[in-house]
């Protein structure tokens, strides 16, 4: 009697063992999040280092021989850095967040801030160390340059040794910061890990709550009415439909562990925003921004485990 | 039946449950000063999201805050020694009430248990080598209630059919060793959720059955276990565990005290007093009719109350109209998105507020997901604009949710003036009805 029940026992564990291996082979968080990282953020930032080196070669250029020419191809370089920057920054999640890139990078710009930099300072001063510890948000990033690179007497002024220096300067803080942030995700992350292989590795899904989270914030930004009047007033519109091109693959990244109803309706609501961005429209972009904003805040925040709905003390108050 | 509730039985199991559950509530009142929660739950929220009936209650300054939760330590630990047990126990009932009422985004269903075993302990005798039968079953029948309601309430469509929330929870396990890659597999959620609630709703009869009850409660610890491991429950698991030992015979504790090197036949009476000192005799009989009236008006009253939902309007899943004390242990998952539009009807301004501007980040997940929360949020909400100078504005919710996995939907009707609805509205007043409807 003992011998039968240790055999049907091992038998049921056998049973056990013969279901677990038959698990569904979908792809798993890690392979996602893999997945999402290796082929999906690194080629974002990689370019993004990419043409802010072009952007350093262009502005050395046009400050060697200033020209029509020359400043036009600076000003180019400057759209490419910093579309290459808006979809990348709609992945703020690790590096971007950690080192607050962002008040590096691009930042809202006062133009007077700028001009009093530069009247205050002799040939010479303005070096990269100073753009990048001495000075504010607003007096540096691609938004400055492309300011100084679009007022009609540019030629003449990249004649002054001055504002050559701060142009100069400004590309390389853009493009130093760039490549520390491809090293976040190649070399090594908060003194650990290269950041892909953080991803890559999240086993407790720290990380996809993170992601989700750090999305629904840049979406709520873009649901956000413009300022009255910024300085060097940017595309607003088309600024927003780049933001959401990189949420757009964000999406399809994850689309996987979203089920294909929730992943194709989402993609839609995005594509839909930045239809609206894209033609100009920035209230009926807010409003389909609106749209993508409660659906990952829900359904993709619900799927995810993202919001489990327990409170910070311990409990059942998810139901 | 005077006769059957009044024989004296052995108290030793009551003793034990006394003991256990005073030490619990010492240790919980630790565990809450020692995570740093009396300042982050307590003091540090500029706002609190009242209980509708309890709104004028309000954190005490730090330092007397503080000291009640710190009082809760002694006197759990009173209660475990049965040291003035009665007193200690309301004393405790008093402290842990007061607390649990400072914010409804806090409500727990095992604190609503507790509170319900406080109110036990300080009515009945639970010291003593004898108790009246019926305090053992009054103990049985407070931790049944907990089974039984969280059974009846999984006994709907998302649970046994759809297999959610389990599946959803699941899924995010798939980390786990061996079984991991099987836990996003939808039958595996189904799977769980009727092993759940068969569990719930049998487990009670395994454990009086004395021929089960070894299985059944080694069942009952891997199941509580396991929640513990898989979800954020805190104390729950260890409370359930520990109570259920009321279900064992009621001389258990001296069998195990005679187990061999654990001291023999000693008397297990929290007084401490000789094992004769502590028969109880029956009371007289006009006494005991009153008794048993008020312990069936008891009873009576544990099992309305969870199941007065359903005489309101929607799901109760949804419209959380009747959640409160019914023991509807984790059966949803919500998600939600929620921004207040504030008009002031006299200048013409509008605002939009979200609720983080009033409440913590904690607070408001809670308010973006429970309507009775949401509404408490906008009244938080029309009184600070009150205080700026704005009187009477209106404020309407833009209130997305997902529930259990469902699409999206708006929650709280956006043409509802919230502030100018009382704090006692019906959810049928102010939130959109579920579509399409889910039946029990």
């Amino acid at each position: 009697m003992r011998v039968h029940r240790w055999c049907s026992a091992a038998v049921l564990a056998g049973l056990a063992l013969v279901v677990a291996a038959c698990g569904d082979d979908g792809p798993s968080r890690t392979d996602v999040l893999g997945d999402y990282a290796n082929d999906v953020a690194l080629p974002r930032y990689q370019r993004l280092a990419a043409t802010a080196d072009d952007l350093v070669a262009a502005v050395g250029e046009a400050c060697a021989a200033p020209s029509d020419e020359t400043v036009r191809a600076g000003l180019d370089a400057v759209g490419e850095a910093r579309s290459s920057w808006l979809s990348t920054a709609a992945m703020p999640t690790g590096p971007i967040m950690e080192r607050r890139s962002e008040a590096v990078i691009d930042w809202p710009v006062r133009v007077a801030d700028i001009e009093r930099l530069i009247s205050g300072s002799a040939p010479g001063d303005i070096t990269a160390n100073v753009i990048a510890n001495n000075v504010g948000a607003d007096t540096r990033g691609l938004s400055a340059l492309d300011l100084v690179l679009s007022t009609d007497d540019v030629v003449d002024r990249l004649g002054d040794q001055r504002w050559c220096d701060y142009v100069t300067a400004t590309t390389e803080v853009v493009a130093a910061e760039a490549h520390l942030l491809l090293d976040d995700w190649t070399v090594s992350f908060a003194e650990g890990a290269p950041f892909v292989d953080v991803l890559a590795e999240d086993a407790g899904n720290t990380w996809v709550g993170m992601i989700v989270n750090d999305s629904i914030n840049v979406v709520h930004m873009l649901t956000e009415a413009p300022d009255d009047a910024p300085d060097g007033a940017a595309n607003v519109a088309s600024d927003r439909a780049t933001q959401l091109d990189g949420l757009g693959e964000i999406v399809t990244a994850i689309g996987p562990l979203l089920g294909d109803e929730l992943a194709g309706r989402l993609a839609g609501e995005v594509d839909a925003a930045q239809a609206a961005f894209t033609d100009g429209d920035v209230d009926g972009g807010r409003a389909l921004t609106g749209e993508v904003e409660a659906t990952l805040a829900t359904e993709v925040a619900s799927r995810l485990g993202v919001t489990i709905g327990f409170s910070d003390a311990d409990g059942d108050s998810a139901g | 039946m005077e006769g059957r509730a009044f024989r004296a039985v052995d108290g030793a199991s009551v003793v034990a449950f006394r003991v256990l559950f005073g030490l619990l509530g010492s240790f919980s009142a630790a565990r809450f000063l020692v995570k740093g929660w009396v300042e982050s739950l307590y003091l540090a929220p500029d706002h609190h999201l009242t209980y509708a009936w309890f709104s004028w209650i309000r954190p005490l300054p730090a330092p007397l805050m503080y000291a009640v939760v710190v009082a809760m330590v002694p006197l759990g630990l009173a209660i475990a020694a049965g040291w003035r047990t009665r007193l200690a126990a309301a004393g405790y009932l008093a402290a842990f009430a007061y607390c649990e009422l400072i914010d409804a985004s806090l409500y727990l269903n095992h604190y609503w248990y507790v509170t319900l075993a406080l109110v036990l302990v300080v009515a009945l005798p639970t010291s003593g080598r004898t108790v009246p039968a019926i305090v053992v079953w009054l103990l049985r029948f407070q931790l049944a209630v907990v089974y039984l309601m969280a059974g009846i309430a999984k006994l709907n469509h998302d649970w046994l059919v759809r297999g959610e929330p389990m599946g959803l929870w699941l899924a995010l396990r798939t980390d786990l060793p061996t079984v991991g890659s099987l836990l996003d597999e939808p039958w595996v959620g189904i799977t769980a959720s009727w092993l759940g609630a068969a569990f719930d709703l049998t487990i009670v009869g395994w454990l009086l059955w004395r021929r089960s009850r070894p299985l059944a409660y080694t069942a009952l610890v891997v199941f509580h276990v396991l929640t513990w491991r898989m979800f954020a429950i805190g104390v729950f698991p260890w409370v359930m565990i520990a109570g259920t030992t009321i279900f064992f015979d009621p001389a258990w504790p001296r069998r195990f005290a005679r187990a061999p090197g654990l001291g023999g036949d000693r008397p297990i009476s929290g007084s401490g007093r000789p094992a004769s000192h502590g028969v109880r005799p029956s009371p007289p009989r006009h006494l005991a009719h009153w008794l048993l009236i008020a312990a069936g008006s008891w009873v009576v009253l544990q099992l309305v109350l969870p199941l007065r939902h359903l005489v309101y309007a929607g799901d109760v899943r949804w419209t959380e109209e009747g959640y409160y004390g019914s023991f509807r242990v984790m059966l949803t998952e919500k998600a939600g998105l929620l921004r207040f539009d504030v008009t002031d009807p006299a200048t013409g301004e509008t605002w939009s507020v979200e609720p983080p501007a009033v409440l913590t980040d904690w607070q408001a997940g809670q308010a973006a997901i429970r309507a009775d929360l949401t509404l408490a949020a906008a009244h938080l909400v029309a009184d600070g604009f009150a205080r700026a100078g704005h009187r009477d504005v209106e404020v309407r919710a833009e209130s997305w949710v997902s529930f259990n996995g469902r699409r999206r939907q708006r929650m709280i009707d956006p043409a509802v003036d919230l502030a100018a609805l009382g704090r006692h509205a019906r959810a049928s007043e102010y939130v959109v009805p579920l579509d399409p409807p889910v039946t029990e």
